[in-house]
């Protein structure tokens, strides 16, 4: 217990204390412009970090990492286009309700999911990462490859409408997943000679384009007659009642995120999904999940900033980062000379013990900051549309650029917003699309790495933890396609 | 009238203000360099190539005094970021790093770019690429894995892909000992998801830059059997090189910068001049000291050789191996 | 030509057909990876453009009611906003950020139907501005520059 001491010794300083609401307001910014995402935004303060002294720079990148996290779910409330990818989830129940007059609400809900979340990710990476680390090791490829069957049977239970049309937009997600150099063989595939698109559809970009440009399609398409429109914002309370019913969502979720967090590559954006994905499954028949349904928004930010501290668990207890912000964690470390690694726990107790504070208190200071800024940053939607739309064109056209630098992805942009605008208007869903192009490559990359580990047999998909995982996704199938009968057969019911 | 001409005198000022800086810029014009300079990375931030190409960045703002911009073109190993840089004008203000792929992927038919596209600047880091075990693997040197090939045993490699660096010089080393089908290539998505699986025992064998797993080998959670320099690194002083075990096999990262090919010669030198600076600082020092990567200076007309003799060997043995298209 | 539903529910399903289709041709051209006991690089587009050519013609058998494609207003104002976004990113990189922003955020308020004067000549140059002194001041996130009089903007 010691180490806590020495951790909270460090932190009494002043210079520390200081970067936790500069890291977090930094987080924020980054966050909620769509197209930056935390690790540019780490990576642009690394240099920075190399004059300071190492929990101080530490706490300064934590800080930004955290505020990033909860920041992306504002635009993916307010104009439906996530912040960053690990709020992809919160578009599904988040834009439904701010469109319904809940903005505030649904602000709140997810300032506050992500604090829960955030917090209980912390305190179970403080007690128990190298415990858990170990465990995480024992998933091998054919594991990773379950897993990743099971978040594709996501598709069937959050598609709305018809499944096949949901498959469909998984189906071109894996096409736009292929484009590019092969993950196990190495040359390029689908590329057609363009050495720009042997390089692979960027997820940002994407993600930028068939939420944020397709949205601005669609509301440009019918902005005419609603000049200086007004929407409703609603209030910012949830009330005590809500409060208690959504305590169980908040829990599992934030277990759901972290477990998958905790996966060296699999990140918040799965953990959001497969959080939202239970969430439905455990939710009671009154809940309308898609229609905006609070428990989908606090599932999935509770997952997500989770996963976020979940990834932390190898970076800080084996020394291999969980996501690409945590490599520029580890970068930060390297680099302040602290080898990360089980030993880390006893070798510098006061980093780490001080970093799981520093942690913890950059919540406690995002809880302030939202609390305050909701406000602020709901005036977004009260922008009149026709000056809001260009501006939301704007900041995707430079979020796209900002990733690699390229026009080539704004491009990209473009067309994913054409795409997703056309698919909205033949009702096909996006967010299927969106999760076969996160998930496609993970399932086919350890696919084909366990033929190539056990020599062309299948045996490998009867290993215990594989089989059951697999075994759980196939129920999962099975229960949203019969839950899809039910619910269809009740519809035509009420129409008769 | 008064605020009027509070106004006038305001814009006079800013006015005046904004022609002295242009008048500043053009004189500066004629030093190198007055405007920023971007750097290329063609690889995801917080990998290798970008912490030490951002830790030598970091200290040269100040010896070649002007802002650097980073920017991150992941993809087709690194190929894109130098087609940009190809593609950019040749007057200094884009420099690219220099990835080890860059003597390969033309021989392989994946681009046609080469060293040739670029004036090498200089190069600052090698790395060279170690074989590691758990320590409960019965490998105790690279000569009971050789033996335990030729005894009809299957060991599993992790690289990262069979197109890779890693993959190239793992490749190379079962070649010359003669085992190469029973040296299975198990390719992962980069270090970070081969160094589990070489923790959790879904390899045999791990091949990776010495730096990546400096705190594994610490914790003693890998052992390194051998590393694919010339001779011993600082980092590993214990562990034998390859040729030391009697395999003539040598392999590692490069990381260097380079400008695209036309870039006026003054303009090298004062990049050179300013970024050899910057290795030498103290700042750069203390980063090669905590990161365990290993500093190998060459100078620019050193450094272009260097890549010309590279991309001949690379070429040759990629013939060999049967990589070549 | 106004569609009727049953036409406008027609296009969706051929054109995932034929993507598919190509997909698959596509497919047929990739080079075979080279590792031992891999599936290869051509079984994952190859399964998904199969998977596009069964569900779309699934989803031809089952049409379903169609809203059509917008016309009128409407269209000119997607169409529009599209080939003003094309416009803005082939600018990009020749103009420089703060001039092609410019222009762009003009020319999709005209569209748009803004006519006040003072909008027009407040709100583009103030988006601008705003916008550059975020990425490129403050997150120091570079942006397309170019040199205009002798000045790196």
């Amino acid at each position: 217990m010691s180490g806590w001491a020495e951790g909270f010794a460090v932190l009494q300083d002043w210079s520390v204390l200081a970067m936790v609401p500069i890291g977090v307001l930094l987080g924020v910014s980054i966050g909620a412009i769509p197209g930056l995402s935390a690790t540019v935004g780490m990576a642009m303060f690394l240099p920075f970090t190399f004059t300071l002294d190492p929990l101080t720079g530490l706490i300064l990148l934590l800080g930004i990492y955290n505020g990033a996290c909860y920041a992306g779910a504002i635009p993916a409330v307010l104009i439906n286009t996530p912040g960053t990818p690990s709020s992809a989830a919160t578009t599904l129940d988040g834009y439904p309700m701010a469109q319904k007059g809940r903005a505030g609400e649904a602000l709140t809900l997810s300032l506050l999911a992500s604090v829960a979340g955030g917090l209980i990710g912390t305190a179970l990476l403080a007690f128990f990462a190298p415990v858990l680390a170990r465990y995480a090791l024992s998933f091998g490829t054919p594991e990773y490859f379950a897993i990743a069957v099971l978040a594709l049977t996501i598709i069937a239970s959050i598609g709305g409408g018809q499944i096949s049309k949901g498959f469909v937009a998984a189906a071109l997600g894996l096409l736009i997943a292929s484009v590019g150099f092969d993950p196990v063989a190495g040359f390029p595939r689908l590329s057609f000679g363009s050495s720009d698109l042997s390089g692979g559809i960027q997820l940002i970009p994407l993600l930028v384009g068939i939420f944020g440009m397709a949205e601005a399609l669609t509301q440009l398409e019918r902005a005419i007659a609603s000049r200086l429109d007004r929407r409703e914002i609603g209030g910012f309370g949830i009330g005590s009642g809500w409060a208690r019913r959504l305590l169980p969502t908040t829990a599992g979720a934030s277990m759901i995120g972290f477990g998958t967090g905790m996966l060296p590559g699999v990140g918040g954006d799965i953990g959001g999904y497969i959080a939202y994905n239970e969430a439905k499954r455990f939710g009671c028949r009154s809940a309308k999940f898609g229609e905006g349904e609070p428990r989908g928004v606090v599932a999935a930010e509770a997952a997500n900033n989770a996963s976020n501290m979940g990834s932390l668990v190898p970076t800080f207890a084996l020394g291999i980062p969980g996501n690409t912000q945590a490599a520029v964690l580890l970068g930060a470390l390297l680099i302040a000379g602290v080898q990360p690694g089980p030993g880390l726990f006893t070798s510098a107790p006061e980093l780490i013990y001080g970093s799981f504070l520093g942690m913890a208190l950059a919540y406690v200071c995002l809880l302030a900051i939202g609390l305050l800024g909701i406000r602020l940053w709901i005036q977004v939607i009260q922008i009149p549309s026709v000056y809001l739309w260009p501006i939301v064109i704007l900041f995707c056209v430079v979020g796209a650029y900002a990733v690699r630098n390229t026009t080539f992805d704004v491009l990209v942009m473009m067309l994913a917003g054409v795409l997703g605008y056309l698919m909205t208007k033949a009702r096909y869903p996006v967010a299927p699309l969106l999760i076969a192009v996160i998930v496609g490559p993970i399932a086919e990359e350890n696919f084909r790495r366990s033929m190539i580990l056990h020599q062309g047999s299948y045996e490998w998909l009867l290993q215990p933890l594989t089989a059951s995982i697999l075994a759980f996704a196939a129920a999962s199938l099975v229960f949203s396609a019969w839950r899809h009968r039910g619910q269809a057969r009740a519809e035509r019911d009420v129409a008769r | 009238m008064t605020t009027m001409n509070r106004g006038a005198r305001a814009l006079c000022t800013a006015l005046s203000a904004l022609l002295a800086t242009t008048a500043a810029t053009t004189v500066a014009a004629q030093q190198f360099p007055s405007e920023p300079i971007r750097i290329v990375i063609g690889f995801a931030a917080g990998g290798s190539t970008d912490t030490n190409t951002r830790a030598l960045a970091a200290a040269a703002e100040e010896t070649c005094g002007t802002e650097i911009v980073i920017t991150n073109q992941p993809g087709g190993s690194g190929v894109i970021a130098l087609e940009t840089v190809r593609n950019s004008d040749a007057d200094g203000y884009t420099i690219a790093t220099t990835p080890t792929e860059i003597s390969a992927v033309s021989h392989m038919g994946l681009s046609d770019i080469t060293h040739e596209d670029f004036g090498a600047v200089m190069r600052f880091v090698f790395d060279p690429h170690g074989f590691f075990v758990t320590p409960d693997s019965p490998y105790k040197s690279l000569q009971d894995v050789v033996d335990a090939a030729k005894g009809g045993e299957t060991i599993r490699v992790a690289t990262s892909g069979p197109a890779s660096p890693y993959a190239i010089t793992f490749e190379d080393m079962a070649r010359n000992t003669g085992v190469t089908g029973q040296l299975v290539n198990i390719p992962y998505q980069g270090d970070a998801m081969a160094i589990p699986a070489a923790l959790s025992g879904e390899v045999d064998l791990l091949v990776t830059n010495a730096s990546n797993v400096v705190g594994q080998v610490a914790e003693e959670a890998l052992v390194p059997l051998g590393v694919a320099s010339d001779s011993r690194i600082a980092i590993l002083p214990d562990t034998p090189t390859l040729e030391e075990q009697g395999i003539d096999v040598t392999g590692g990262s490069i990381f260097g910068l380079a400008v695209p090919a036309g870039t006026p010669g003054d303009r090298v030198e004062a990049l050179n001049a300013c970024f050899e600076a910057a290795f030498r600082s103290d700042a750069f020092n203390a980063y090669v000291e905590q990161s365990g990567v290993n500093p190998a200076y060459l100078g620019a007309a050193d450094y272009d050789a260097y890549l010309a003799a590279e991309y001949q060997r690379y070429g040759e043995l990629l013939e060999q191996l049967g990589l070549a298209q | 030509m106004p569609l009727t539903p049953q036409t406008g529910s027609v296009a969706p399903p051929l054109l995932v057909i034929l993507l598919g289709a190509g997909a698959i041709w596509v497919a047929t051209g990739i080079r075979p990876g080279m590792l031992p006991h891999d599936p290869g690089p051509a079984f994952l587009p190859m399964a998904a453009g199969a998977a596009l050519v069964g569900l779309g013609l699934r989803l031809l058998l089952a049409r379903e009611p169609h809203e059509g494609p917008p016309r009128g207003g409407m269209l000119l104002r997607v169409a529009g906003t599209i080939a003003l976004t094309l416009a803005y990113l082939t600018t990009l990189e020749r103009w420089g950020f703060p001039a092609s922003t410019f222009a762009f955020l003009t020319c999709q308020m005209l569209l748009l139907g803004v006519r006040s004067p003072l909008a027009l000549a407040t709100l583009p140059a103030g988006l601008t501005a705003l916008t550059y002194i975020l990425f490129r001041i403050l997150l120091s996130v570079p942006l397309p520059a170019t040199r205009i009089g002798g000045i790196l903007i």
